[in-house]
């Protein structure tokens, strides 16, 4: 599937290969060889809440060709304050049905497959054609399972986590059990309810998509586990290894 | 001999400080000894810095050091 036959418009960038207009500003940042891997690539999002719309949103504005999006869930008025599909035209809806409108409306090129359910529903087929995995829910036992699953399907796994004014992200590279290693042992409910603000939910989404736009280009190497924590109240980052 | 304590999410609710802000700890304190006499879950200490460096819960502490304390995060919907 070329560029130009899928991705809107083209315009010439100085001499090179044209681009679709829709991706100009993406260069400079992108290469024009990364944007074409882009188009190549299937990512899978789990959880289309908070985490999950910045990420489906972000990726589809990046030009990556193909998302798969879990989530059981239907919009409440709780998540108004930091899900960007949630708008009060989406209360009731489900998750999965406006996350296919809202990319239907940002990037009709990117090929959007909604699964209604939780991720030991996605079928083989689909992880088969999968390039990378967004970690974005709000549990343990999921959180330990899909990390799980990933390591059995060989995927790479970005890792992201919020808690009020502070979040982590982390590329799970496969074979890598560092989401078991940040929760070890934890029963449910040993969390304090610090809120999710949204600004927290953004900048945690954000750096997911930046991290994995790094591994689908092939400029991210592997490298030992490691998870990045922040402390957005005093703009501070602090990077370990687990 | 007394440190500095930064406890962040939801350790901060353990925060045990002077007026100075600062946490008084026995001699030969350890990080976990820290952790510990703060009441914090040692399981949920995943990430600690002492002066900007990152340590383990045995690291021996010393005078004026700064300690920072973060659990991970947990939420995303």
């Amino acid at each position: 599937m070329s560029p130009e036959s899928v991705h809107g418009d083209i315009v010439g960038d100085h001499g090179g290969a044209p681009v679709a207009a829709r991706y100009r500003r993406n260069l400079g940042a992108l290469r024009r060889a990364v944007q074409e891997r882009l188009f190549a690539s299937h990512a899978l999002v789990v959880g289309l809440g908070g985490l999950g719309g910045h990420v489906i949103e972000q990726l589809a504005r990046c030009g990556v060709g193909r998302i798969t999006g879990v989530d059981p869930d239907v919009f409440d008025e709780t998540n108004l304050n930091r899900q960007l599909l949630a708008t009060t035209a989406t209360l009731g809806q489900h998750k999965v049905a406006a996350a296919r409108e809202r990319l239907a409306l940002v990037n009709p090129d990117c090929i959007f497959a909604g699964i209604i359910g939780r991720h030991p529903e996605v079928p083989e087929i689909v992880w088969s054609t999968v390039d990378l995995v967004f970690e974005c829910l709000d549990n343990i036992a999921d959180r330990l399972d899909l990390a799980a699953r990933c390591m059995r399907m060989d995927r790479t796994l970005i890792h992201g986590a919020v808690a009020g004014w502070y979040g982590q992200v982390a590329v799970v590279w496969p074979g890598q059990d560092t989401v078991r290693l940040l929760y070890p042992e934890i029963g449910p409910g040993w969390e304090r309810d610090l809120g999710t603000p949204p600004f927290t939910v953004g900048l945690v989404g954000s750096l997911m998509v930046a991290q994995g736009i790094k591994v689908l280009s092939g400029s991210a190497a592997p490298s030992s586990r490691r998870v990045d924590f922040l402390d957005i109240r005093e703009c501070r980052r602090v990077q370990t290894a687990v | 001999m007394r440190v500095k304590v930064k406890l962040l999410s939801v350790f901060a609710a353990h925060a045990r400080e002077d007026a100075e802000g600062l946490t008084a700890i026995p001699e030969g304190a350890t990080v976990r000894t820290l952790a510990e006499s703060l009441g914090l879950s040692l399981e949920l200490v995943r990430i600690i810095t002492v002066n900007g460096r990152q340590v383990y819960l045995d690291e021996p502490l010393t005078e004026g050091d700064c300690v920072y304390l973060f659990p991970p995060a947990l939420g995303g919907g």
